[in-house]
């Protein structure tokens, strides 16, 4: 195998000027492009998938147990189970804000800022403070031009009566999410004591877990539900909460790996069309490598591994360009998104080995695979005839 | 003998008609004997010189290598027969234009050894050094003149020590100087290694330095002649 790597490498790198042989840099510009561009597209996926999961495990809970009514008790219980990191209470009401002559639906969330929950939102305040009055979006403050320390009148559906109440704004804080951004309203719950009591908010248990178990909530879902019953409605994970925008970003991922890998194999064709013009170029040198004694199955190596060293040589300088051009996307983040549509204002990335492994790997196996065909063709030539004529 | 063709015919299929390039021709050849083949063009020299080199095997007959049939060996064999005993010369060089002179001396040698040991290292430069080449074992074929091209091909075929040498058409591409230095090479060779030489030529002046000159004819031999 020796000679045979040599003269493939000698094949791909020497040509007459000593350079690589321009069919030669073609195939393996192709070949890197291709496997650059999946890096790209790819990590970006994956960042964005990333970044999503971390926003919405920031201010949604892993499980959240729906109760039939406030039940402090089974806060102490569920902590107790193993892998649960923190038990939190909070309520949800569908509200509207009245604004002159405007209504605009809101959900109205009432939760206890002590020193677990409140660093939760801390950082996501632009202005005021969670324990002043009621922290609205920034989405909201924005539509009815809301400032801290302004009032605003809440409407809520007591019964079937329109009750009407005044807060006043603590804070205004933005998740970077349109949904959280746009229809969510926070107060403390001794702050919306008299709301609370005047209307019947659906309550939560928000149960954070460890890191481990983030995606094995079933052990703990299961021993929730044995503690009480009667008194839970439903326990729901973070990802059947978000199941539909998860899967569609896995199938957007399928699919982009899919279209973008196109592009590697309009690669390993350029590979194949090289190899197939160097084998009826090199028809002289393939008769006299045969009359010379080396045998049609090591001469075809000479030509397959030129497509393995285009391959190999693409997809490492594909992977270096991307990785490059993913890690100063990362760092200097100059493609900007506009924010108010993409919930981030610019390119998230996140490199994962394994998806490189897959690229490199799915590139190499498809560029030897091309190279294969003209290589098999080089065991047709008779060296007889290949060495009759000029 | 060394090489021995019995009664072999060579026919070729085209698309409008069948070609018989050699119709039953027998041929032996002496250990360390210099024998040139002549004819005109499409006489069958090449074929039979093809055949007898085991480059492709007769349509009838039996081709025989120290009395061994060449002609139904496993094409594995035949590869090792031609690599280890056989050394083949054109008259195009067929040089490797992506390796230098040096590389392309050694080419069988590394054809037969994974390594290159230093005896044959030492026999590739003897040869440069016969063949005139010593100053130009780093230049690649495209900087080379035609008469330098085809001592490096008789360098090559000689690497591995051959004991028969196939040349077709040495000279056919040559100036006169050129052809006048291969002649003598070839003459040494025959001599001093006492290496068989086959060779095929229309260079009549080449031809008389063999010791038997076979006239072939419409794929048939018309004539011997010895010197």
């Amino acid at each position: 195998m020796k000679l045979e790597a040599w003269l493939a490498f000698r094949y791909v790198f020497r040509n007459r000027s000593r350079h690589i042989s321009f069919i030669s840099l073609v195939s393996l510009a192709a070949v890197s492009l291709g496997v650059a561009a999946l890096v790209i597209v790819i990590a970006v996926m994956s960042g964005f998938d990333e970044d999503l999961k971390s926003k919405l495990l920031s201010l949604n809970f892993p499980l959240v147990v729906t109760l039939e009514k406030e039940n402090r008790s089974l806060v102490k219980d569920i902590s107790k189970i193993e892998g649960v990191k923190n038990v939190v209470l909070f309520s949800q009401n569908q509200v509207a804000i009245r604004r002159g002559k405007s209504v605009y639906p809101v959900m109205l969330e009432a939760v206890s800022f002590d020193s677990y929950s409140l660093p939760r939102w801390q950082k996501y305040l632009k202005e005021g403070s969670f324990q002043k009055g009621l922290a609205v979006g920034e989405g909201i403050a924005q539509r009815f031009f809301l400032g801290e320390g302004e009032e605003i009148q809440i409407l809520s559906l007591s019964g079937k009566k329109l009750k009407s109440y005044t807060f006043r704004i603590g804070g205004i804080f933005s998740v970077g999410m349109y949904d959280f951004d746009n229809t969510l309203i926070v107060g403390n719950f001794s702050y919306l004591e008299k709301f609370l009591s005047e209307n019947r908010p659906r309550y939560y248990l928000g149960v954070e877990v460890t890191r481990s178990r983030l995606y094995n909530l079933e052990e703990i879902k299961r021993k929730i539900a044995s503690l009480d019953l009667a008194g839970i409605i439903a326990i729901t994970t973070w990802q059947e909460q978000n199941q539909a925008l998860f899967s569609a970003l896995k199938l957007e991922k399928i699919t982009m790996f899919i279209i973008l890998s196109l592009i590697v194999l309009v690669g390993s064709f350029n590979i194949f069309s090289t190899l197939t013009v160097k084998v009826v170029e090199k028809t002289k040198d393939i008769g006299i490598m045969k009359s010379l004694g080396l045998s049609p199955l090591r001469v075809s190596a000479v030509f397959t591994l030129q497509g393995i060293i285009i391959a190999f040589l693409g997809v490492f300088m594909g992977v270096v360009l991307g990785v490059g051009v993913c890690f100063l996307l990362k760092e200097y983040h100059f493609i900007h998104l506009p924010s108010q549509i993409y919930y981030i204002d610019y390119l998230p990335v996140l490199i994962n080995p394994r998806d490189i492994l897959t690229i490199s790997l799915a590139s190499i196996g498809l560029c030897i695979f091309s190279s294969l065909i003209p290589s098999l063709w080089t065991r047709k030539i008779s060296e007889s005839e290949a060495l009759r004529y000029e | 003998m060394i090489i021995e063709a019995k009664s072999v015919s060579k026919v070729y299929l085209d698309v409008h008609a069948v070609v018989k390039a050699l119709e039953k021709v027998s041929i032996g050849v002496r250990e360390a004997e210099y024998v040139a083949i002549v004819g005109p063009s499409g006489a069958g020299k090449s074929t039979l010189l093809h055949i007898l080199g085991g480059l492709e095997r007769p349509t009838e007959g039996k081709v025989f290598f120290r009395r061994e049939d060449i002609s139904r060996m496993k094409a594995s064999s035949i590869y090792r027969l031609r690599n280890e005993h056989l050394g083949f010369v054109f008259q195009f060089y067929y040089l490797i234009s992506e390796l230098n002179v040096w590389e392309n001396i050694l080419l069988p040698a590394s054809i037969k050894l994974h390594y290159l040991p230093q005896k044959t290292r030492d026999y590739a430069e003897e040869l440069a050094e016969m063949l005139g080449l010593k100053e130009r074992i780093h230049a690649f074929p495209h900087q080379l003149s035609g008469g330098e091209k085809q001592r490096v091909a008789l360098a090559r075929a000689l690497i591995n020590r051959p004991q028969i040498l196939f040349c077709d058409e040495p000279t056919g591409n040559l100036d006169a100087e050129a052809a006048a230095i291969i002649k003598q090479v070839l003459r040494d060779i025959n001599c001093k290694n006492s290496t068989t030489i086959v060779l095929v030529t229309h260079n009549l002046d080449l031809a008389r330095e063999a010791e038997r000159i076979i006239y072939l004819n419409n794929g048939r031999i018309e004539n011997e002649s010895s010197a």
